[in-house]
Order: C-alpha cells, then sequence, then structure tokens
C-alpha cells in the first residue's frame, strides 16, 4: 500500500523537517485516527534513520579521486541537469587532454615485478617485466604494477598492462587485489570494465563466447559498459560475495558455485573435479547475485566462514584443538545473508559416496530437516571474530575478547554418487537472530 | 579488548561513537561492564536512533537527544538486570523525548504526548520487523539506479543540505525533495517486497 498523496507529502515535509505547525497538527490528527498509517509512518521515520547511517559509512573521497583517472567519467552524471553536466563535461574534457598527453609515457614506465610463478615458468621472481603484453600457457604468475595492485594470473592468461592503474584481460583467468590505498583500478573485457572501488576480485575471459565471469572477492567494484560503447554507464555495482556472468550486450546472469583455489572461477569450468560438482539454490530474484564458494580442503583453522563476510573465520571450540574429522574437508562459504530465510534450500551435487557436515549456529533450535537426515557428532566450532553486530548481541566475548558464534556439526554420510538438499537455516517465526550455517564436505 | 581498542574497530559504527564519546568522558574506568555496555549500544543503536526518530521532528533534533539518551542508559545500566536491553533502551529514550519536549514547550512543530505515546508504543511492538526493514534497505539501496542511489546518499550524507546540495547539482529543493520523496517510497515498497518473499526475514 502507497500513502494517497495528500498523507505522503505530509510525512515527506515531516522527516525533512519542513512540516510547518498546522501540518504538524494535521499529522497528530491522521496519526491518531490511522494504525495503519501510524505503522506506515514509524515505517518511513526507519527508513530515513537507515539511509542516513548508510550515508555516513559512505566515503565521499573515493568519488573525487577516481573522477580524476584518466579515461573514467562516473557516468552516474551523465543524466544530470545542465549545470552539473557542464562541470563534469569541463572535467572530463580536461581529464582526457591529461590523459593523452601522459599515457604513452605512463605506460612505458610502468614497472612490472614478477612477485611469484609457479614451476617451469619461463619468468623468475623479481623480474622486472618489459613487455606490456604478457601471457602464460601453464602455470601461475604473480605481478605487482607500480608498487601497488597485484596481479595473479592463471593459465592460460593473456593481460595487455595499459599502465599502473589500467590492464586489459584478453583470455583466461586474473585476480587482482588492489589494496585499500590504490584508488581508479579499471580492467578491461571484451564484456564489461570494471572500476574498483578499493577491493579484491577476480575475473575470468572465454574470449570464444565473448563472456567475462566477475567475482568479488572483497570490497566492491562498479560493472560498466565496454571501453569503446556508447556509453560507458555503470550498470550494476558488486560486492563481496557477488558474482556473475557477463555475455555481450551486457546480458548478466548470476553465477551461483565457484571455485577458490588458487584460480577463483566457476565451479563447472575446473579441470580436476573434486566430491562436490555442482551447489546450486532455490533463489529465483533474477538480480540476485550471491555465490556459493567451494574451498577444497578448505576446513582449517582461520578460514573464512562466508563469501558476504571478510571477518568471521572457522576457529575451534575455545580451548580445544580443530576437529580432526573435519580437518582438510572441502568447505562450501555460504553467504550470511541467508540466515534469516525460512523457505531456502541449497541442492549438493556429489561426485560419489561423501560425509556431509552442517555447521548449525548453537543457539538455533534444530530445524526439522536436519533432525530427519543427520546426525549431531557432538563436535563444536566457532566463527569468528565478528563485529558487534546483531548476530552477536547476546554472545559473551571469549578469552581473546573476541566474539564468536558456537556451532553444532551435524554429519550425513551419502553412500552414492547424487543430490543432496538442505533446507532453510530456521523456521518460519523463529525469533533472534542468528548465524547462517557452513557446509563441509569429506569424498568417503 | 577494552571499550576505546573496541570502539575505534567499529569504524563503520560513527554514529554510535559520537553518542558515546560523551559517556566515555564520564566513564570512572574501562571495565567488563563498560564493555558490555558499548557492545549492546553499538547493537541496538540503529533501533534507538530510529525508536526517537520516529518521536522528533527532525534529525538534528533526534541527534541532540541521542545524546543525552546514551548518557542516561550509561549511567543507569547498572540497574537493567535481566531486562531485555532494547525494551529498556526505549522506556529510556522515550522519557527523553518527554523531556526534551517539556525545553520545546513553545514549539508548535513537536508532536503532542498522547501522540508521542501512540507512536512510542508501536515502535517498541515494530522494533524487531524494523531491523529486517534496515537489512532489507540495504540490498534494495544496490538495487535502485546508480544516479538514484548517488543522489539519495549524497542528500543524506552528514551535514548535507538539501538547499544546498540542489543549488550545486542545478535543481530547485522542491524538485529534489520530491525526487527523494519517490525514492524512500521505491525503497520502502522494495523492502516490503523482500520480506514478503522471506528473502531477508
Amino acid at each position: 500500500m502507497k500513502f494517497r498523496d495528500s498523507k505522503s507529502a505530509l510525512v515527506s515535509a515531516y522527516i525533512e523537517g519542513r512540516a510547518t505547525a498546522d501540518e504538524i497538527r494535521q499529522l497528530e490528527m491522521i496519526l491518531r485516527a490511522e494504525p495503519e498509517f501510524r505503522r506506515l509512518f514509524v515505517e518511513h521515520l526507519n527508513v530515513d534513520v537507515a539511509l542516513a547511517d548508510i550515508a555516513s559509512r559512505e566515503e565521499a573521497p573515493k568519488e573525487i579521486q577516481r573522477a580524476h583517472r584518466p579515461g573514467y567519467l562516473p557516468a552516474r552524471y551523465g543524466r544530470w541537469p545542465a549545470v552539473a553536466a557542464c562541470a563534469m563535461a569541463a572535467l572530463a574534457i580536461a581529464v582526457w587532454g591529461l590523459s593523452q598527453r601522459t599515457t604513452p609515457s605512463s605506460s612505458l614506465t610502468t614497472r612490472i615485478e614478477v612477485l611469484d610463478i609457479s614451476q617451469e615458468s619461463e619468468f623468475s621472481i623479481g623480474q622486472i617485466v618489459a613487455d606490456r603484453r604478457i601471457s602464460i600457457d601453464r602455470g601461475s604468475l604473480s605481478l605487482r604494477l607500480d608498487d601497488g595492485p597485484t596481479l595473479e594470473l592463471s593459465a592460460p592468461a593473456d593481460v595487455e598492462i595499459l599502465d599502473g592503474l589500467h590492464v586489459r584481460v584478453h583470455s583466461g583467468g586474473v585476480t587482482v587485489d588492489v589494496g585499500e590505498d590504490v584508488d581508479g583500478f579499471v580492467l578491461d573485457t571484451t564484456a564489461a570494465r570494471f572500476v574498483d572501488l578499493g577491493t579484491r576480485f577476480a575475473v575470468s575471459v572465454d574470449p570464444s563466447a565473448g563472456e567475462t565471469d566477475v567475482i568479488v572477492l572483497e570490497g566492491e567494484i562498479e560493472v560498466n559498459e565496454p571501453a569503446g560503447a556508447s556509453t560507458a554507464s555503470p550498470y550494476a555495482s558488486l560486492i563481496a560475495g557477488d558474482a556473475l556472468t557477463i555475455a555481450p550486450n551486457n546480458a548478466v546472469r548470476r553465477l551461483a558455485a565457484v571455485s577458490m583455489t588458487s584460480r577463483v572461477t566457476r565451479l563447472d569450468q575446473v579441470e580436476q573435479a573434486g566430491i562436490v560438482t555442482t551447489i546450486t539454490d532455490n533463489v529465483a530474484d533474477p538480480e540476485y547475485r550471491r555465490f556459493y564458494g567451494l574451498v577444497p580442503g578448505g576446513m582449517r583453522e582461520d578460514e573464512l566462514a562466508y563469501t558476504t563476510i571478510g571477518r568471521a573465520r572457522w576457529h575451534s571450540a575455545e580451548g580445544e584443538e580443530f576437529p580432526a574429522e573435519l580437518l582438510g574437508a572441502d568447505a562450501i562459504r555460504t553467504f550470511h545473508d541467508d540466515r534469516r530465510s525460512w523457505d531456502l534450500n541449497i541442492s549438493i551435487d556429489l561426485a560419489g559416496p561423501a560425509a556431509m557436515y552442517v555447521m548449525v549456529d548453537a543457539r538455533n533450535p534444530t530445524p526439522d530437516w536436519l533432525l530427519e537426515d543427520f546426525a549431531d557428532t557432538g563436535l563444536q566450532l566457532r566463527t569468528g571474530p565478528w563485529r558487534e553486530v546483531g548476530v552477536v548481541e547476546d554472545v559473551t566475548p571469549g578469552s581473546d575478547g573476541g566474539l564468536y558464534v558456537s556451532y553444532r556439526v551435524w554429519k550425513r554420510e551419502i553412500l552414492a554418487a547424487g543430490t543432496v538438499t538442505l533446507g532453510p537455516p530456521r523456521t518460519r517465526g523463529q525469533p533472534g537472530n542468528r548465524a547462517m550455517y557452513g557446509i563441509a564436505v569429506r569424498a568417503m | 579488548m577494552d571499550a576505546l581498542a573496541y570502539m575505534e574497530d567499529s569504524s563503520h559504527f560513527d554514529r554510535q561513537i559520537t553518542e558515546v564519546a560523551g559517556v566515555l568522558d564520564i566513564m570512572p574506568g574501562h571495565d567488563e561492564r563498560h564493555d558490555q555496555f558499548i557492545r549492546l549500544y553499538t547493537a541496538n543503536g540503529p533501533a534507538i536512533r530510529g525508536f526517537v526518530r520516529s518521536l522528533v521532528p527532525t534529525r538534528d533534533d533526534a541527534a541532540e537527544v541521542m545524546q543525552d539518551v546514551a548518557v542516561v542508559l550509561w549511567r543507569k545500566f547498572a540497574e537493567i538486570g535481566e531486562q531485555d536491553f532494547r525494551r529498556w533502551a526505549f522506556g529510556v529514550a522515550r522519557l527523553q523525548v518527554l523531556a526534551w519536549k517539556r525545553d520545546k514547550a513553545r514549539d508548535r512543530h513537536v508532536f503532542r504526548s498522547d501522540v508521542i505515546d501512540l507512536i512510542a508504543d508501536l515502535s517498541s511492538e515494530v522494533s524487531d520487523a524494523m531491523e529486517d526493514q534496515r537489512e532489507a534497505l540495504e540490498t534494495c539501496l544496490k538495487k535502485l539506479p546508480e544516479r538514484r542511489r548517488t543522489l539519495v546518499l549524497r542528500a543524506y550524507a552528514p551535514g548535507v543540505r538539501i538547499n544546498e546540495l540542489a543549488t550545486r547539482i542545478g535543481r530547485t529543493p522542491m524538485s529534489l525533495y520530491k525526487e527523494l520523496q519517490r525514492i524512500r517510497e521505491a525503497l520502502i515498497e522494495c523492502t516490503r517486497r523482500l520480506l514478503a518473499e522471506g528473502k531477508i526475514a
């Protein structure tokens, strides 16, 4: 339901501090008379406060810095009114002129240092690479540009370094770690231009299909139309835990399952498939972008627990060793947003017999689907340390002062290849803000 | 981790830090109770601010009341016993709003006490739902077209005045107010849809 226009205008005037005394009296009359309107009023004020909270977290200086990067003009200004458009156009012309003068020498002077190699590489650690176009057909290669961003190439890969803040990936997989101190890094593929907002992300380019997979591991990136397109509008903003496949003409689809080895790539393209072959869920929203991350051997102390949270890591129960039964099992990172869902189903395809473990917030009542198919191992794990957010509101700090959520570990043995479907983390009406469950799998 | 280190670590809770800054000044030392208070206050800060904001006319008024609320909460924290912190904090905030209202006795822009009571009762009742809405809002904000998202965040950035922002971007204040109203309504519709579909709660 929406407010009628007059009521809506009244509430807006109140929210913005513009309401006259007479309007306040009118508002009071409606608030007294209409319980439903009271609820809507509280909702509007709640959103008002939340928006102010979110806006206060935004970092305005980044916008300013990025707008000065050669070749990047935030297209969000493109449709603004004349004054702003003229100002931004003037800035664009100035920036363009500057970039025309500086790009050639910048390209020539960009220092490309080899940080690490896999075996049998034609490169050596510490080598300064002279070529701007770098291809590898085996192994991996780690490069650092001008003491700033690092690129992890996974063969086969073909990358062109345009300058210290601008690369083009022609094919293959590249993981970029831009770091917190660098802003405005741009990565081009045939399908899209990615503008980094201080982050770590991976792309995988399939030139034959013209598609690019992009997976955000930390921070945030903007997805723009590819370089040379008639417009350069950012049409999507991705944050940690998001993954997309971008086809020609900006057609995008969710990339739901990702393998998170040294090469971060879609799960169905992993050369040596493990026990988990596919992870899907029943989320139908076409705009949903969250991904599950499969980490082979990833169940160990201090490994990340979720794809969406950079702080919460797996730990043994306080004062205990990490359970041997779980150590080295394949970890499936879920996304923490799902913790409140009561209709989620996660389906995991297994290539053969396996033990599957589900780690459930110990404060939660055990879901029926878990009671039916799984057995309580008696093992416990923790995640943390968490920020002081709702999920740890009633948690007592651990011995190190950090806040940790405890999990009970449930197990099911699956005797043949097939699909296992897990249910929602909570039941309808269940109160409280609890952690999303984790998943681990070990071949038997 | 002592309370100050904790506050520094929670860098995105700028508002809580501002509100609690006065409390830290009056705290005699950093003990367990101190840390527990800050943890609870930070976790419940958005809900308390939303509660106060629904009872006073402007964001500046809400910020003013919140400073007093934080101080009173800390002073009376020892008395809370086993009570639910949020429910207790709402009770304290309600009294602080009424005290603030007494100071503004001649100001006709402030709701009368019976309306404040009605809204305060409802706000307490629906505080869990409002927490869900705030969570859904984060998702909905990401779904907004980039230009609208940027605009609303610029308009809500600390210290921004709509008249000045309108001038800077070449618009009239009224057209900007109307667009912000449309954006808020779109966001609320989106949060309701997400919550109804069970995507958040």
